[in-house]
């Protein structure tokens, strides 16, 4: 029987899909019966969500530093 | 990065052949549309691989590469993948020139959820309820939305690596262990490592006992 500490060891590994099977299935009886890795493995599922919708938010910036960048690449491609 | 947004223009190429046309070109938007993209990816990934002293310089000898051989770029993979590996590349004929390994992120296998767990292995407290409990409330709270973007920041340079790699670009563990030299246990841990430092914090955040 799977402990709530091995839970959150295999955690990743259970949403990533890179379980066993009989290791889901062990996993799933654990939640089946336990309501905080539950809620664990919700809060987790959703950080990654979360983490994952990130990039949505964020837009391509183009500031200063960049410029400045681009510009010497530029520079060395126009040199070739 | 939340300022930074704040005042940048949206460009408008958002091709990877587009983009490749105007930088062989020489188009001076081309340029700044691909570094404000791949730039900051860049240097995640040879951050991981070097640390932190030669990131930028690996970084910058990977554009030059890649700007020479933009020409034979032939699409196989996203242009993105392809500046990701010369990085790699890069960072790793470094690492062997200076004939030494570096450890980056020390102590990355102590488990950081130890002291949540009493000695026969259950939780020592209930696990707190969240009240933003889905993706969409908690990027709505912008305090909480900055929260994330900095422990993303912060995080272990490898941890930092293995979690844009596989949560935001969807790339495979087995190109990870091969794009960061890591073993594929390694790699899950340090993902696992990673995804429990962002949970925290905003387990932190919303339930701040």
């Amino acid at each position: 029987m799977l402990k709530c500490r091995d839970i959150e060891q295999m955690a990743s590994d259970y949403l990533n899909q890179d379980l066993s099977f009989r290791q889901k299935m062990a996993f799933r009886m654990h939640l089946f019966l336990c309501h905080n890795c539950r809620r664990y493995i919700h809060q987790l599922k959703t950080t990654i969500s979360s983490i994952q919708a990130m990039p949505a938010k964020r837009s391509v910036v183009i500031d200063d530093k960049i410029k400045h960048l681009a510009k010497q690449l530029k520079d060395q491609a126009s040199k070739q | 990065m939340q300022n930074d947004m704040k005042k940048s223009a949206q460009p408008k190429i958002d091709d990877d052949e587009v983009l490749i046309t105007g930088m062989l070109n020489n188009d001076a938007e081309a340029f700044e549309v691909a570094v404000a993209r791949y730039h900051t990816k860049m240097l995640t990934i040879a951050r991981a691989i070097i640390g932190d002293a030669f990131a930028e310089e690996i970084v910058q000898d990977a554009w030059i590469s890649a700007i020479r051989s933009l020409a034979e770029f032939a699409g196989r993979s996203s242009l993105q993948t392809w500046l990701i590996q010369i990085t790699a590349n890069a960072a790793k004929t470094r690492l062997r020139r200076g004939s030494r390994q570096i450890s980056l992120d020390e102590n990355w296998q102590e488990n950081p959820m130890q002291d949540h767990f009493d000695h026969t292995g259950h939780w020592r407290e209930d696990i707190p309820r969240w009240d933003m409990e889905t993706p969409e409330a908690i990027l709505a709270n912008s305090e909480l939305s900055d929260l994330i973007s900095q422990t993303f920041e912060q995080l272990p340079p490898l941890q930092q690596a293995v979690l844009t790699l596989y949560d935001l670009e969807g790339q495979s563990m087995p190109d990870i262990c091969n794009i960061l030299d890591i073993s594929a246990s390694n790699a899950r841990v340090l993902l696992h490592r990673a995804r429990t430092t962002i949970q925290q914090k905003i387990t932190q955040y919303q339930d701040p006992v």
